[in-house]
């Protein structure tokens, strides 16, 4: 864009403040510059306001990404926490299972009826611990069921890792295991039967099928005992009414006689 | 002016520092919370899967078997050929014990269950030849 002089009439630019012929000053040209430089001013003050708001915006955005992310970590924490803790998480796992106990009531009572009936020791045992049963007060009658299946579970146990050779854990050889065998035998008459707790024949927790459940128990751990440690019908009758030490050394005589190689490492 | 752009904002790259480690501090905390999740799965029953009852059969532990047969039936897990074994390892222990007490009926009723469980136990029978060994080898009275 051209212009002339107004006092000598030369051509001048558009940036031209003063006429470079004459000497007088372009009062167009000077407008024109102080709004390109009003313009500019401006452009780079909303220059800088842009960069300083993108600036605060970044910080912002962190800032709020590791407030989430120290949200989530003192969350995880927490369930850790909770997991971690055995005591809590056996609590949780027991309320849970008692809970499932109460409410599939009707179904337990029926199972424990049907494995009663059919003297299945293992699995009432095995029932009993899935459902925690014995510390349900729901299946106080069963007390000496669940008791004489423990203890027919326990010996049967006993006795098949005798027999499969089983090594056993940290502690435990056929010694022990006759030991055991004999402080269940022994102590049939007072947990078993009820003596401990001075049961009268009349106790619900002999009733019926119960104290059927009981007899049969016995009879079949002492036919076990019979058959797998080879003792006479003497040795074996005589057997309910020994210490629990008579009844284990007795039974680890014989187990050192009929299973020689499971004792060798003792 | 282009010096100025490339400089970068300390509060910004000490934010960026932070969520760098925070990144890290989680990775540890959802490790480890994964960890005792499992731990909770595991022992929230009984159960067992076959490659626990197979840790059974090769230590010779069939009680442990049997057990984790019926706590397995209780939770609806399936293991067909270990559940055959420990059917089977628990029919001929007490097959010894009526066959020799003379107890006809339940000797033959543990027989049937055995001879099923043969069938149902497909690979694993050799385990079963080995139990025969331990039940059977032993002179009964």
């Amino acid at each position: 864009m051209e212009m002339k002089c107004r006092y000598c009439g030369s051509n001048l630019g558009i940036e031209d403040e003063v006429c470079p012929y004459c000497g007088k000053v372009n009062s167009q040209a000077a407008g024109h510059l102080a709004e390109m430089k009003k313009t500019r001013d401006e452009f780079e003050s909303a220059k800088r306001s842009a960069a300083k708001g993108t600036k605060i915006n970044g910080r912002i955005a962190r800032l709020i990404v590791i407030a989430v992310m120290i949200v989530a970590t003192m969350v995880m924490l927490g369930v850790t926490s909770r997991y971690s803790d055995v005591s809590t998480r056996i609590e949780r796992n027991e309320a849970r299972i008692k809970k499932a106990a109460d409410r599939n009531k009707d179904d337990i009572s029926a199972t424990l009826k049907e494995l009663e009936k059919n003297r299945e020791y293992l699995a009432m045992d095995c029932y009993v611990l899935e459902h925690r049963l014995r510390s349900n007060d729901d299946y106080n009658d069963y007390a000496r069921v669940f008791t004489a299946a423990i203890s027919y579970s326990v010996i049967y146990e006993d006795i098949l890792s005798i027999v499969d050779g089983f090594e056993g854990y940290e502690g435990e050889d056929n010694r022990s295991r006759c030991n055991n065998i004999g402080i269940y035998i022994a102590d049939w008459k007072q947990y078993v039967d009820g003596g401990f707790w001075n049961d009268r024949p009349d106790s619900p927790m002999h009733s019926g099928e119960h104290s059927g459940f009981i007899k049969d128990a016995r009879k079949s751990v002492q036919d076990m005992v019979q058959v797998y440690f080879d003792l006479s019908d003497f040795q074996v009758n005589e057997m309910w009414s020994m210490d629990r030490d008579s009844i284990g050394t007795m039974l680890y005589e014989k187990c050192e006689e009929l299973y020689p190689e499971a004792g060798v490492n003792e | 002016m282009s010096k100025e752009k490339k400089k970068k904002d300390p509060v910004v790259m000490t934010l960026d520092l932070v969520i760098v480690i925070l990144i890290f501090v989680m990775l540890g905390v959802g490790i480890r919370l994964l960890f005792y999740k499992s731990i909770a799965k595991e022992r929230s029953n009984f159960s067992q899967d076959a490659g626990r009852m197979a840790f059974d059969v090769e230590r010779n532990d069939y009680a442990s078997l049997i057990r984790a047969r019926y706590m397995n039936e209780f939770n609806g897990y399936e293991a067909t050929e270990y559940h055959a074994l420990a059917d089977y390892v628990e029919a001929i222990s007490m097959y010894k014990v009526y066959n020799t007490m003379g107890y006809a009926d339940k000797s033959e009723w543990e027989k049937d269950i055995m001879e099923r469980s043969r069938k149902d136990m497909k690979e694993l029978t050799v385990f079963a030849d080995r139990i025969d060994e331990m039940f059977l080898r032993r002179p009964v009275r």
